[in-house]
């Protein structure tokens, strides 16, 4: 008869084998383990546990479980829920509350990154929290040293040198100069500088695009303007999230010309620089893929033509691109038709259970912001 | 006579192990030694048992002849058998993580410590201690202060099919449901438990009855089930 023999200490093995363990838990596990015991409680909540926890999930994520996050752009009274889907097909995994006010319904969601969210309210941007749903974390930026504008951009973006993350806001009011404020996580405050890269220091930044800034290769992009009232020569202004240095990119060739009613974005594809453009009056979606990130290196990959007018919503990184068009009854718009389409296969897809247009951002589980200070739990 | 070359392989107690060299290199710090021409002799492996190290030289014999050209040994086939080959006791499984972390065997590192990580995944702070024998150090008060700050990891959500009604629900308890139980144990990493056929209404009595199990397990009194209950674990009779 064999003797009972002692379960096995886990603090038996080395330190570098029980990471190996704990971080392929998924994020509800981690958290869980909070309540083990102290000494796993603080080994949990370090910035090495969660980047290497952060690893595992990203080495694990392909075309098929790739996610998105959406936000729809609602006036009703009550901020709606956020949908975590399937980057490939939009169907959804999960809705997810909201968990903080913001004073307008009207929300977007900046950007993302590493199961990070920056969300904004649309229209002045100067209510902006970040949060990481996965872990029910949220922190409110202070107010933004800027005050309320029309004519603000935003971008959101993960400083990998630092293992930081910023949130950049853009003021470019027409003859003004312009102004950019950057808030880091980890200094908890706004910092402001004026900028000036034209030869009239005056820039607009295409404001119809409500596209999340992308960013690639450490740097945010926005496609903007040059001159006063309607600018005509267009390009892409990007900003290195680590130098904080901004640099002109040209779009691809022909595309500078800015026309009434075309409808351009710009946007990320599996890693790389997208421009998105529609054709007036919206029949055919063309998107460039900047090959070689800083060179001139604009290649057109993908032609997708529509039966109806669209206008574009959302483009995902693995190529979904969401458009709509409006329905009409008795010659009067009466509501929106989503479609989804694969832009590598052409796949189209219908019965979305969209109605409104949204934000849209890629999503994963994460732990960042578990050691975040003056964050909020609920 | 073969023309395989070979390595021998010395266990800590002594065992002596011959083994084809293709195999003995799936071990990282063998194939090093191999390499540095220091395996004319037996090599000595002395953190590594005889009983493991021959488990050891089992999964590596089975890995290596399955990235073979001519091997029809499928995916599945070899994830079949690493399920049962790791079926082992756990200080055994731990052994095995020493040794593959000992002797850099990646695909065995990986699926003992994956196994860990799934064995850990399913059970309550509790239960984790008593299975790692981890110290409980927290005092009562801090102990339910930071349960009741992570309750929420702590609940699934039941669904309803018209997906009306969500019911937060601690898991514990819903797992009474065997049905509910397979689905979470299935992976539902997003512990979103849609219900199909089940109204609110059943739903909430399904819930009063996973509380009166629990409560009846813990003052040990026979639990019964409802009708409700029995609808959601048996929706053909219903």
């Amino acid at each position: 008869m064999s003797q009972m023999t002692e379960p096995p200490i886990l603090n038996r093995l080395p330190y570098d084998i029980v990471l190996n363990i704990l971080t392929r838990l998924p994020v509800k596990s981690v958290i869980r383990l909070r309540c083990v015991s102290k000494s796993l409680y603080s080994s949990i909540t370090t910035p090495y546990f969660i980047s290497t926890h952060l690893n595992h999930t990203k080495n694990d994520i392909n075309r098929d479980n790739a996610r998105v996050i959406h936000l729809p752009f609602s006036y009703r009274p009550t901020i709606p829920d956020c949908t975590v889907a399937l980057d490939r097909s939009f169907d959804t995994i999960s809705e997810i509350r909201i968990p903080f006010d913001f004073p307008h319904p009207n929300a977007q969601i900046v950007g993302s990154g590493n199961g990070l969210l920056c969300l904004a309210v649309l229209v002045y941007g100067n209510v902006i929290y970040l949060w990481n749903p996965s872990i029910r974390k949220f922190k409110k930026l202070p107010d933004p040293c800027l005050g309320n504008s029309r004519f603000v951009k935003m971008g959101f973006a993960y400083h990998s040198e630092n293992n930081d993350y910023k949130v950049v806001r853009i003021l470019s009011p027409p003859s003004s100069a312009q102004v950019v404020e950057v808030y880091t996580l980890s200094s908890g405050s706004w910092r402001r500088f004026e900028v000036s890269l034209g030869a009239n220091g005056v820039y607009y930044y295409f404001r119809r695009s409500l596209l999340p800034a992308p960013l690639v290769s450490g740097a945010l992009h926005w496609i903007a303007g040059e001159g006063e009232e309607d600018p005509k020569d267009r390009m892409i202004v990007s900003f290195d999230v680590n130098s904080e240095k901004f640099r002109k990119l040209a779009l691809p060739p022909g595309q500078n010309i800015d026309a009434k009613n075309l409808e351009t974005h710009i946007s990320s594809f599996k890693g790389k620089l997208a421009f998105i453009r529609s054709e007036y009056p919206g029949r055919v979606f063309s998107i460039w893929v900047m090959r070689e990130y800083g060179v001139d290196s604009w290649t057109k990959l993908f032609v997708v033509p529509f039966q109806r007018i669209s206008r574009c919503t959302a483009f995902t990184e693995c190529g979904s691109l969401l458009v709509f068009s409006y329905n009409y009854k008795n010659r009067i718009k009466s509501g929106r038709e989503f479609v989804l389409v694969d832009v590598e296969t052409l796949q189209e897809k219908n019965d979305l259970g969209i109605q409104i247009s949204l934000s849209a951002a890629t999503f994963m589980e994460s732990l960042v912001l578990l050691d975040g200070a003056n964050v909020v739990s609920y | 006579m073969s023309s395989v070359k070979k390595v021998t392989l010395k266990s800590s107690d002594g065992e002596i192990f011959e083994v084809e060299e293709t195999v003995a290199m799936e071990s990282q710090t063998i194939k090093g030694l191999i390499e540095d021409d220091c395996a004319d002799n037996a090599i000595p492996l002395p953190n590594v048992t005889g009983h493991i190290l021959s488990l050891v030289i089992q999964y590596c014999k089975e890995h290596t002849s399955s990235s073979d050209s001519n091997s029809s040994k499928s995916n599945e086939k070899l994830k079949a058998w690493d399920t049962q080959f790791i079926n082992v006791d756990l200080n055994v499984l731990f052994d095995l993580i020493m040794a593959a972390n000992y002797l850099n065997v990646k695909g065995l590192l990986d699926l003992t410590c994956q196994t860990v990580a799934d064995m850990i995944k399913e059970k309550t702070p509790e239960q984790i201690r008593a299975m790692f024998n981890i110290v409980n150090d927290f005092t009562p008060e801090e102990e339910e202060e930071v349960r009741r700050e992570n309750a929420w990891a702590f609940e699934i959500s039941l669904k309803n099919n018209n997906v009306v009604d969500t019911f937060e629900v601690e898991e514990s308890m819903a797992k009474e449901l065997q049905t509910i139980k397979n689905m979470i144990e299935d992976n539902y990493t997003d512990s979103v438990i849609p219900l199909h056929n089940v109204t609110s209404d059943i739903l909430e009595l399904v819930i009063e009855d996973c509380k009166k199990h629990v409560e009846a397990a813990e003052s040990e009194s026979e639990p019964s089930y409802s009708l409700a209950s029995k609808l959601i674990d048996d929706p053909l009779k219903a």
